[in-house]
């Protein structure tokens, strides 16, 4: 049973058809006790950092989740979602993340007259090699909607990158957690392939 | 017509591209094959693949089969190489030949395997291929779609996740291309992509329930199933002929060898020479002749063509077969307009409307000739029309 994490905010219909059309069942995570019911976590993302990790806290679900983590069973954050990961993010305000994978989140690069956010298909080019690669090719586009970015305390967590003007994280990973900054929901073929690659995997 | 300097496939045929050269797409696509294409690796895939599913499932793989050179092929190369086993599963299109059953027969008997065939309902068969030789002048939809389709279904009412077609469609089109180095997947994306004609089955539905008495679980044969059904038994549908380098005229070698697989003659094609293509179905002459209309060409460019790839035909014997034998019209002709209840004049109105540019059709050509079993082949007579 997959895990897909209520925050209020997110696309939950866009993920959960993903996982539906990928052949899994899926669990929409509103309290901490549906956490004994899942294998693996999908944290989506649309929305404000700041109010997502409001709301994660004030209702336990960090708890829950670093538990969740703990127990070495996978995690995926999507977008929103992966930098929810980070220790810190200074969307808005400086607000703490649930630290899973170190590094702090800040707003894209505005040196190079690039505009923000930043919305489309780009190229994600694989830097190390991941169970979520499994049957995608190297240099496939995704699908990107954000302004904010991951920024890495260690780079050997740096799975992917994609390039927007510079180059930035795309997809992280440290053992059982994964994050990607683009929609693999909303990716086409090879998205759906990464999510399918996502729900076979088992964290290690 | 422009034509490929090295097969001569003209620009009227499917996917087709051209270099600087004018060398056709297909031509180029086989020969990255046959350089490129790391095929020990390959065969290793196939090996894991092939353990990877074994035992676990009342079949070890299904093989869709139809009788013809590469199904039987596939069928007798994983149960021999292999010793897999299979569940062989065959779509009756309607138009089996008498020569082709008995290799069917010979195939399963020496290989010892289970064997479903299925046949849909004529009266459907022929309101569809109506409206598919009207919407498209390709009346070959039920089978297309079917063959692809029915195998799928099977797969998940026997939970076999793994299925084994024969040849990749790289062979012959660029819808999937040998140089994407990729196994082509057999699944609704390569279905929806060129099999399917750009009709699903609900699409005909809506074209022909106006003056068809149909039930929609008619058309269920037709169907691509759910993908989410298939993904959740983890199908994984792919070609034989990913793994390991398809040859047409060694396997054909092989099964004749082996299993006493017997070639035939075929409507419009130089028997000696190509016995082995396309014996399985009657209709062939006719699906053959509108091409031959539509586009320019017919089966016995195609052959040639992949001769002349493998340098085992030289282009002059390659034209003086073609001028020869191809564009006849076929003696099934007039069974298949017996069947589609259609005047001669009223077909080459509606095939006059699906030419392609550049090619000009012309619908007075003298007939082929009959086949040895054309007298055994299906007529719409009624019981009452010979009281």
């Amino acid at each position: 049973m997959i895990g897909i994490l209520n925050l209020k905010t997110c696309n939950l219909a866009s993920v959960t058809n993903a996982v539906y059309q990928q052949g899994f069942d899926s669990l929409i995570i509103d309290n901490t006790n549906d956490f004994n019911t899942i294998t693996h976590l999908i944290i989506p993302g649309v929305g404000h950092f700041k109010n997502a990790i409001h709301y994660i806290k004030n209702n336990n679900l960090d708890k829950a989740i670093l538990d969740f983590a703990n127990q070495k069973k996978p995690i995926l954050g999507i977008c929103l979602g992966m930098q929810l990961l980070a220790s810190i993010s200074h969307e808005g305000e400086k607000n703490e993340g649930l630290n899973l994978i170190e590094g702090e989140v800040n707003l894209l690069f505005d040196n190079n007259n690039l505009r923000l956010p930043h919305i489309g298909w780009n190229e994600v080019n694989f830097k190390n090699h991941h169970p979520l690669f499994e049957d995608i090719k190297n240099h496939k586009d995704f699908y990107f909607v954000h302004s904010y970015h991951f920024e890495l305390k260690n780079d050997k967590n740096l799975i992917a990158t994609c390039d927007y003007g510079q180059e930035f994280s795309a997809i992280i990973a440290k053992s059982n957690i994964v994050g990607c900054q683009f929609h693999p929901e909303k990716s086409q073929k090879n998205g759906l392939q990464m999510i399918e690659n996502f729900c076979n995997w088992d964290g290690i | 017509m422009k034509r490929c300097t090295k097969c001569s496939f003209p620009e009227t045929y499917e996917s087709i591209e051209f270099d600087d050269n004018g060398i056709c797409n297909i031509c180029q696509q086989k020969a990255y094959r046959d350089s490129q294409i790391d095929w020990p690796k390959r065969k290793v895939q196939l090996d894991t693949l092939i353990e990877k599913y074994r035992g676990l499932y009342d079949y070890d793989c299904i093989i869709p089969f139809s009788g013809g050179k590469d199904s039987t092929f596939t069928l007798w190369y994983l149960v021999n190489t292999y010793k897999v086993k299979p569940l062989v599963v065959q779509f009756n299109h309607g138009f089996l030949r008498p020569n082709l059953l008995e290799n069917n027969q010979k195939t399963f008997k020496q290989l010892g395997v289970d064997v479903i065939s299925f046949t849909p309902n004529w009266k459907v068969v022929k309101r569809l291929m109506k409206e598919s030789l009207i919407r498209k002048g390709d009346f070959c939809w039920h089978c297309h779609t079917g063959i692809f389709s029915y195998p799928m279904h099977i797969a998940l009412k026997f939970n076999v996740p793994l299925i084994f077609w024969g040849e990749p469609s790289s062979e012959y089109t660029a819808y999937y291309d040998y140089r994407d180095d990729e196994i082509e997947k057999v699944d609704e994306t390569r279905f929806n992509r060129f099999v399917n004609l750009g009709i699903t089955a609900k699409d005909i539905e809506g074209m022909i329930n106006h003056d068809f008495m149909l039930d929609k679980r008619d058309l269920i044969p037709y169907t691509y199933p759910n993908i989410r059904d298939l993904k959740k038994i983890k199908y994984h549908s792919v070609c034989l002929g990913s793994y390991i380098p398809w040859d047409v005229k060694k396997n054909v070698a092989h099964i004749e060898k082996e299993l006493g697989w017997k070639g035939d003659e075929v409507e419009g094609m130089p028997w000696q020479k190509y016995p082995y293509e396309k014996i399985e179905c009657y209709m062939q002459g006719v699906r053959d002749y509108i091409k031959y209309l539509k586009r320019g060409y017919s089966r016995v460019t195609q052959m040639t063509a992949l001769d002349i790839r493998n340098e085992r035909i030289s282009s002059s014997e390659a034209k003086q077969l073609i001028e020869k034998y191809e564009g006849k019209k076929p003696p099934s002709l007039s069974l298949f307009l017996e069947y589609l209840e259609m005047s001669e004049e009223e077909f080459n109105n509606i095939v006059l409307k699906t030419v392609v540019p550049p090619q000009v059709p012309n619908f007075d050509e003298s007939y082929s000739k009959k086949t040895w079993d054309f007298n055994q082949w299906y007529r719409e007579i009624k019981i009452s029309d010979s009281q």
